[in-house]
């Protein structure tokens, strides 16, 4: 015994204080809205890698499907990030709302540009297009949008520049002044503009991404979406292919509990189908095959209905319960695959080595070892 | 001072089973998976936030200051250690900060208990415990708050130093580095003091 400790008893608490406490807890567990807290967002495809890094606080509103400028990306003051520019990419059919005090940007989808702020604000887009809504500028710091060689500053005033084969700039309201190699021009509100044809340009590597986040603006208590089909992991990496998709357990059993999981699945009911598995869970033997099925189905489908935390919860629960069972190496192709997925690089290559060092290099592993390339 | 680690949350197959299929229902809204939580965890956090601060005053506030972190957080909890180290980290972390918040201030330590506690002392050693945990705490609330709970950790709450760096957050050389200071002040204290010393050496005999 450690005497110390022993002569410092801990104090219990009554037990009537110790049920208050518990109805109190309880209480808050009901106004914390555990059930209703929003997941965490999936925002890999918000390319800032080397750009704001530390400087920039996140945080994620999720607003509805519709809106086009679905997440808002609070970024810190200028002179935290006037550094380096920010950088963002954002999936065709969801935009992303950058405030920048005195200016919004709203980035459409299918977009990437980088924002400079410090002296002067300076959004250059790559492709896509930009609605900025920006303050008279008077003695603030000048606000432009350069579109390859076209530049349009800002006297105050809400616009929007496109970039495609031309560049376009329509003026919603207040003044713009654009400069291009033909020349410069003042717009007023309603007035548009469009370029020469610009040759195509060459885009870094990090503006290429096509991205194809499964569900980038889902509202919370959106329905779960069936399975989807394996499609190429978003590829704001430096992966030359795509990694392989978890597999779906094979085999079925016969159960009650595992009957009406099936029939959940068939309807896309996830939800009520991993409710089915966790109850086959509780009735199956420890060990057995149908506890372990029933735990990587919830896994497998946490992970289709796009909840990933969960997903990692379970599969990394399946990996300690069960660390050579049936579906071992499932489990941990799951847990890299939604870490790799979702940005988490070096938890996926810390797992992709342990894979390899376990399982050698099947199937998984030969696609974990080209993480650790 | 030495002390021996214990072993806390077996972690067993099935714990972790048991840990995932909890967490499932409280993200529900399973209310009884919550008092459940609440039922198998809350001793465990009481003891870690009373070795810290030495006293049960403001306990309910800070256990429930715990668990509403825990559920509010519990969707990122990722099973990659056991539900109740998770809960310590987060029991830790609230102790840190009410000390952080206290300024060093010394902490009267509470020595009413709420329920008497088993006679295992003579009547003699309580007293000197009830006197020497007092001079200890106030040892103790001189100092920075990581010193502080390294030391409460490990050696008044008995963790090994890796879980202890585990559980703040930092690394082993740091946490030694820590308990190590709490050491010193105390022992340049028990020079002074001669109940503080029984208290102490006592523990290294």
């Amino acid at each position: 015994m450690n005497r110390l400790a022993d002569k410092i008893p801990v104090e219990p608490l009554s037990d009537e204080r110790r049920a208050r406490l518990e109805d109190e807890v309880a209480s808050l567990f009901v106004r914390a809205r555990v059930a209703d807290a929003p997941r965490a967002r999936r925002w890999p495809w918000l390319l800032a890698p080397v750009a704001v890094a530390a400087a920039v606080a996140l945080a994620l509103t999720a607003r509805g499907r519709d809106d086009r400028a679905a997440i808002v990306v609070e970024v810190a003051p200028p002179a935290a990030v006037d550094a380096q520019p920010m950088r963002v990419v954002t999936p065709p059919g969801a935009g992303v709302r950058v405030p920048l005090g005195d200016a919004i940007v709203d980035v459409a989808g299918d977009s990437a540009v980088e924002i400079a702020t410090g002296d002067a604000t300076e959004v250059r887009l790559l492709r896509g297009a930009v609605t900025c809504d920006v303050e008279p500028r008077g003695d603030r710091a000048p606000f432009a949008v350069v579109a390859g060689d076209v530049s349009v500053t800002v006297v105050g005033t809400r616009f929007e520049v496109a970039r495609a084969d031309a560049v376009r700039v329509a003026v919603d309201h207040g003044v713009v002044r654009v400069a291009s190699p033909s020349g410069t021009a003042e717009l007023t509100a309603g007035q548009t503009w469009t370029s020469a044809p610009q040759p195509p340009a060459s885009l870094p590597r990090w503006a290429r991404a096509e991205l194809t986040d499964p569900e980038p603006v889902a509202a919370v208590g959106d329905k779960p979406r069936r399975p989807r089909k394996p499609t190429t992991p978003p590829p704001v990496t430096d992966e030359p292919a795509p990694l392989p998709q978890p597999r779906r357990p094979r085999g079925s059993m016969r159960n009650e509990a595992f009957t009406a999981a099936a029939a959940a699945e068939a309807d896309g009911d996830l939800a009520r189908a991993i409710t089915e598995y966790a109850r086959a869970l509780r009735d199956a033997p420890a060990g057995s095959p149908e506890a372990q099925y029933a735990l990587y189905s919830m896994a497998f489908l946490a992970n289709a209905s796009g909840d990933h935390a969960t997903a990692l919860r379970r599969a990394e629960a399946y990996d300690r319960a069960y660390p050579r069972g049936i579906y071992a190496k499932d489990a941990l192709w799951l847990r890299i695959y939604v870490h790799h997925t979702r940005g988490g690089h070096a938890r996926a290559r810390a797992l992709a080595e342990r894979y390899v060092d376990r399982f050698g290099l099947d199937k998984y592993g030969i696609a974990a070892s080209r993480l650790l390339e | 001072m030495g002390c021996v680690a214990h072993t806390r949350g077996v972690s067993t197959p099935a714990a972790y089973l048991e840990d995932a299929l909890l967490v499932d229902r409280c993200l529900g809204g399973e209310q009884a998976a919550a008092r459940e939580l609440f039922r198998r965890e809350h001793r465990r956090v009481q003891a870690t936030l009373y070795r810290v601060l030495g006293s049960n005053r403001d306990m309910d506030d800070l256990i429930q200051d715990v668990f509403l972190q825990v559920f509010t957080s519990l969707r990122g909890y990722r099973a990659e250690a056991r539900l109740s180290t998770w809960i310590d980290r987060v029991a830790v972390r609230v102790a840190y900060r009410y000390l952080a918040g206290k300024k060093r201030q010394p902490i009267a330590v509470d020595m009413v208990a709420d329920e008497p506690p088993a006679p295992r002392l003579s009547l003699h050693a309580q007293a000197v415990a009830r006197e020497g945990v007092r001079r200890l705490y106030g040892v103790l609330a001189e100092l920075p708050p990581a010193a502080r709970i390294a030391f409460a950790l490990h050696v008044l709450d008995g963790r090994a130093v890796k879980e202890v760096a585990e559980l703040t957050g930092t690394t082993v050389t740091a946490t030694k580095v820590r308990i190590w200071r709490a050491r010193r002040a105390l022992d340049k204290a028990a020079e002074r003091d001669p109940l503080l010393a029984e208290l102490v050496t006592e523990d290294d005999a």
